[in-house]
């Protein structure tokens, strides 16, 4: 038995890194997806790392990659294929539950290159410290910083300006 | 109003995340070899390949005998012993746009079947009023509702129902729902019993059904209430009778109140209110004893800021305005299922089926045809 016990690791963060991909992706059938291959890619090299707390980062890391290069494949897949465009792109249904101020904020995170979204996603919900941040994106706690504060600015200016 | 912009998007990100996989949102069956993996599987999962291998080969065996079934005009009933050789000859005869589909398990290298977690937006034992839809969700797209409707019962005071089942898109974050219905509201103080024995039960190629639910409900007084905008009135009954006629002041013209049959999803005292982005007077106001009827905003709700035009002109922003007192009366008279249905509001726009529970605005004709899968 490795020091990680895999099943329990599933169940007590499966939710949680659905949420965060779901937020990264915005379309929960792509974010379950995600998540999925994040523990399969986990599940692959389990007795390699050192406890529940190594693992958990792991499969974090592994979200926010793959989320990536998902909306990169999107990215593509819609230049290049203006017909047959996958529904649910452009407004998951569950922004019809959300208020309108918190769509509005979305919204303007939506608007921010990749990698400030990422930062700030894993700040303000996933709570993760400047270090924390850097390791998971494999970047400097520099950029770390100089991501979040461009993106509060952008954020400021939008959302502020609106009201 | 100058706003914490970290508040609100820390708030804006939980809330997105919450409300797009809920609390009760399960972990579907790990699938370890899934992503092409070529390495050995670890001996703890080595079960769920065997399982999720003989579920592809029942997969492959079931389609071909419904096939041959309905060829040679036998039915095969469910859990009889299957034979272990398909008739050949049934094969060499399917339609060739039927094959590709009905290869469910036969494409081994495509990979198992995909469980479709089922779960119900009701509660056991839980009170409703006679508008309320059954809601079932699913965490996959069902692309075949033939087995479903086959496998679901559902019984009113003891009897089958005889209602139909609506194939919708999801607005809560699930990939598809599902929501039953009777061509009429259910009859008042009923009783609901729903059996839901789903679990292995295909959803279509490559998809089966991973639960089997059970639900019992009860229907309360029949609240049906009419608003009428002309005379700016609604008109409450319970149980067929009269109870009150309260004043009400419906949406403007910019922002009229959508025509048809609401139903009341939830009550919330106070209520935050805020407008439309890009609203001419945007408005964040809390807004006490409302009760939420459409989920693109319309409530029944106090409105003493707007008294002076209650009962005489529409002056709201598309919601249902009553005096202070009669709103907190209707918010303690209402549930959850209750209906409310409105005429005469200035537009010609009725609320959409998909905008909570208005599932009564759809025709009884479309309703059965089952929208966007086919029941029968």
């Amino acid at each position: 038995m490795s020091a990680v016990d895999f099943d329990a690791l599933y169940v007590a963060q499966w939710r949680p890194m659905v949420r965060l991909a779901v937020l990264l992706v915005d379309d929960l059938h792509t974010a379950e997806d995600v998540v999925q291959d994040a523990f399969v890619a986990l599940h692959r090299r389990s007795g390699a790392l050192r406890d529940a707390h190594a693992a958990t980062a792991y499969v974090r890391a592994s979200v926010v990659n793959l989320s990536r290069s998902v909306i990169r494949h999107r990215q593509v897949v819609r230049k290049h294929l203006k017909v047959a465009e996958p529904e649910h792109v452009d407004g998951p249904d569950f922004h019809a539950m959300l208020s309108a101020e918190h769509r509005e904020a979305l919204a303007a995170l939506r608007q921010l290159p990749p990698r400030q979204q990422e930062v700030l996603i894993l700040r303000y919900w996933s709570g993760l410290s400047e270090l924390e941040i850097a390791a998971t994106l494999g970047i400097s706690a520099g950029s770390v910083k100089s991501s979040a504060s461009r993106g509060m600015a952008t954020l400021h200016k939008t959302l502020g300006g609106m009201r | 109003m100058n706003r914490d912009v970290d508040k609100l998007l820390a708030e804006a990100l939980h809330t997105a995340a919450s409300t797009a996989v809920r609390d009760d949102r399960r972990p579907p069956v790990f699938e370890p070899d899934r992503g092409r993996t070529t390495g050995p599987l670890r001996r703890r999962h080595a079960w769920l390949a065997l399982l999720l291998t003989a579920a592809a080969v029942t997969a492959v065996v079931a389609t071909s005998l419904t096939v041959a079934s309905r060829l040679s005009g036998h039915s095969a009933k469910p859990g009889a012993l299957l034979p272990t050789k398909p008739p050949t000859a049934t094969h060499a005869t399917q339609p060739a746009t039927h094959a590709p589909q009905s290869s469910a398990g036969s494409s081994a290298p495509a990979g198992p079947t995909k469980a479709v977690h089922v779960s119900l937006f009701q509660g056991d034992g839980q009170t409703y009023g006679v508008g309320m839809p059954l809601i079932a969700q699913f965490s996959k797209k069902v692309t075949d509702a033939h087995a479903f409707d086959r496998a679901v019962t559902v019984r009113v005071n003891g009897k089958p129902a005889n209602g139909a089942w609506f194939w919708v898109n999801s607005n809560s974050g699930y990939a598809m729902e599902a929501h039953y219905r009777m061509q009429d509201y259910w009859p008042a103080h009923s009783k609901i019993e729903m059996d839901m024995p789903l679990k292995g039960i295909s959803a279509g190629p490559g998809l089966a059904f991973d639960d089997s639910l059970t639900l019992e409900l009860n229907i309360g007084a029949s609240h049906i209430s009419t608003v009428n905008g002309t005379k700016e009135e609604m008109f409450v009954t319970t149980d067929g009778k009269p109870v009150k006629t309260l004043p009400v002041s419906l949406g403007k013209a910019a922002t009229p109140t959508y025509l048809g049959t609401k139903v009341v999803m939830e009550k919330k005292n106070p209520q935050l209110m805020v407008s439309a982005p890009g609203e001419a007077n945007p408005y964040s106001l809390k807004v006490p004893w409302s009760v939420r009827i459409t989920n693109s905003g319309e409530f029944v709700h106090a409105a003493a800021w707007n008294t002076g035009n209650i009962g005489s002109r529409s002056t709201s922003h598309g919601c249902t305005n009553l005096k202070v007192a009669d709103a907190e009366w209707f918010y303690k008279f209402s549930n959850v299922g209750d209906v409310v249905t409105y005429t005469n509001t200035g537009t010609a726009k009725t609320v959409p089926s998909w905008d909570g529970f208005a599932d009564w605005n759809v025709s009884w004709v479309d309703w059965q045809a089952g929208n966007l899968l086919k029941n029968q």
